[in-house]
């Protein structure tokens, strides 16, 4: 599945609105540190790494900046992917049917989707995806000095890549409290420190404080989106109760998939008359899912009271800990990418409460049939969304592809990019990378296609 | 272990795996299914609103004036031969219209007439009416279009 989500990453051309203008930065930047020194801070945001492993890229890509930068993003998903099911620990046949069910979770959810076609030249959503399973895969290591290395240098590089980061401590944090001793006491409290010396760094030396709802993103409410200019007539003399939505919308996001960016999908095509296959889809495997989850976890805590164990019943609370840090990180807009770590970990938590339930025998065969009818929906329909993951992939890349067809790059001063000679240069290069991609017409895809999978 | 429950879980994965597979093995002969891309001419790309194609194919020296062979399947059920302003409003893109007329795309009095007359209340009728040769008269009765 790995191999062919970047098949089809590969077919993506790097994206117009995102990623140009911060090509044309990294391009005009002399050096790593000066990109470093330049993007610290900018805004309410504290990203210096981010740009400059974008420097990194762009300089090391030799002038195949579509074969760099996608073929970064495909190598992202496979480790994401790799770790994902590492971090299930696979050992017996019922473990593989539930791990399978797990990666389909994992690839169907939102959140996934979300962030799998982010825009930026390097996806650094998907990024701290990989650093918090990282996290999760050296908590649950054997240890040493390697891994304590390493999670001191995961985090460091994590926050200081985007405001997410910091679930990295969130990780192992709560792997520790659970009993994971991959990673020592002692590096545990060397990363608490780097977090203490990161929040002073942004909250005392450079004050920069933290994104608010003057941050000029769109984020839904209720039944609608809403733009920067509404949220600021409608809650700029108390924000309060806004964040507190985008907090609480964050967790349901996950736990059910509805509501998406902070918009109440289902409720909005009930009141609309428009009830659209593509949130049914998304929302019936998730409740049915979260459903099996708190069973398990109502199991597993009656055994945790009584002296026993569930197995992997840890993951239950390193998840809970993780959806709770990463909805409130998400507080000043709604966005799936934002809550995609907490939907990884939501995956594990899938695998471990799937597991249970293969291996519980109901007395009743009429319970056990309702299990297995509960069981089947939700994996064909979470394997259903899966797919579609290569369809959304699809649209977005021929629309990425007239984006930049319409694009002149003799008059991208028009557009506010930098205009000199090597910009224009660069400009018409990856223009003439985007228009070669040889990339399906979506126009010419049935409809069920966009009434299920689409956005 | 409940089989019927891990047969439940697991069978869908697989065979999205299954599916995965033999799609990247599709792809290596270049016909992956889901992204299936096949070569158009100028006229064939206007037709099916690949406006980036159109782009592409005109930067490379193709004619918007000429005419080019349409596949069945693709606007018609039998082969047509249009130019690609023909296939464009037969498909009512404005937006490949006008992309057409902005390179260098011509019309005379006479498919002019075809053309708006075929068109009549669609979307592309603004565009036409701003490239409407001088003096020619709007008649649509009884006109038949080259590919009625």
């Amino acid at each position: 599945m790995a191999v062919s989500f970047a098949h089809d990453l590969m077919r993506k051309p790097i994206q117009v609105s995102d990623s140009l203008q911060e090509l044309l930065d990294v391009q005009q930047s002399p050096s790593l540190a000066a990109t470093f020194v330049a993007h610290s801070p900018r805004g309410p945001f504290l990203r210096p790494i981010r740009q400059v492993q974008i420097k990194m890229l762009f300089d090391a890509a030799g002038g195949r900046y579509q074969l760099a930068f996608r073929g970064f993003h495909a190598m992202l998903v496979a480790l994401a992917l790799f770790l994902f099911v590492r971090a299930l620990q696979v050992r017996t046949w019922t473990d593989c049917a539930a791990a399978v069910f797990a990666i389909t979770v994992f690839t169907g959810m939102n959140t996934f989707r979300g962030t799998v076609r982010e825009a930026f030249p390097i996806n650094h959503f998907l990024e701290i995806v990989v650093f918090c399973l990282l996290a999760l895969n050296l908590a649950q290591s054997r240890g040493g000095w390697v891994t304590d290395t390493a999670a001191a240098v995961v985090f460091v590089v994590a926050s200081l890549t985007l405001e997410s980061g910091p679930l990295v401590w969130v990780v192992l944090v709560a792997g520790w409290l659970v009993g994971l001793r991959g990673v020592s006491r002692r590096a545990l409290v060397i990363v608490t420190l780097l977090l203490g010396a990161y929040l002073w760094t942004r909250f005392v030396y450079l004050s920069i404080g933290t994104p608010g709802i003057d941050v000029g993103r769109d984020s839904g409410f209720g039944a609608s989106m809403l733009t920067p200019e509404q949220i600021a007539v409608r809650f700029g003399d108390n924000p309060l109760p806004f964040y507190l939505y985008n907090v609480a919308t964050s967790v349901l996001s996950v736990l059910f998939s509805d509501p998406d960016r902070g918009v109440f999908q289902m409720a909005r095509g009930w009141l609309a008359g428009d009830a659209q296959a593509r949130v049914y889809s998304a929302t019936v495997p998730s409740i049915l899912t979260t459903a099996v989850i708190a069973w398990a976890v109502a199991v597993a805590f009656r055994r945790y009271r009584s002296g026993q164990r569930m197995a992997g019943d840890y993951l239950f609370v390193v998840f809970g800990c993780v959806l709770g840090a990463n909805a409130v990180l998400a507080y000043a807009y709604a966005k799936p990418e934002i809550i995609s770590v907490a939907g990884a970990f939501y995956a594990l938590a899938a695998f471990v409460a799937v597991r249970y339930a293969i291996e519980y025998r109901p007395v009743r065969p009429a319970l056990n049939r309702v299990l297995c009818l509960v069981l089947a929906v939700a994996s064909a329909l979470w394997a259903f969304r899966s797919a579609g993951v290569h369809h959304m992939l699809q649209t977005q890349a021929f629309r990425e592809r007239v984006e930049w067809a319409r694009l002149d790059p003799e008059r991208i001063a028009e557009r506010g990019y930098p205009s000199d000679a090597p910009a224009r240069a660069l400009t018409a290069q990856l223009r003439r990378e985007a228009l070669d991609l040889r990339i399906a017409n979506t126009n010419e895809v049935p409809a069920w296609a966009d009434d299920w999978w689409g956005e | 272990m409940n089989r019927p429950a891990a047969f439940a879980v697991a069978i869908p994965g697989c065979l999205l795996a299954a599916a995965s597979l033999v799609a990247l093995m599709l792809a290596a002969f270049g016909d992956y299914p889901m992204w299936r891309h096949e070569d158009v001419n100028l006229a064939e790309a206007a037709g099916v609103r690949e406006e980036a194609e159109v782009t592409r194919l005109i930067e490379r020296g193709q004619d918007p004036n000429a005419s080019y062979p349409v596949r069945p399947g693709l606007l018609f059920e039998r082969p047509a031969n249009l130019t690609p302003l023909e296939a464009a409003v037969i498909n009512d893109d404005p937006a490949i219209v006008a992309l057409l007329f902005a390179n260098g795309a011509t019309v005379d009095g006479q498919t002019w007439v075809a053309l708006r007359c075929f068109a009549g209340n669609s979307r592309v009728s603004p565009l036409l009416d701003a490239h409407r040769p001088a003096a020619i008269p709007l008649e649509c009765a009884g006109r038949k279009t080259a590919w009625d």
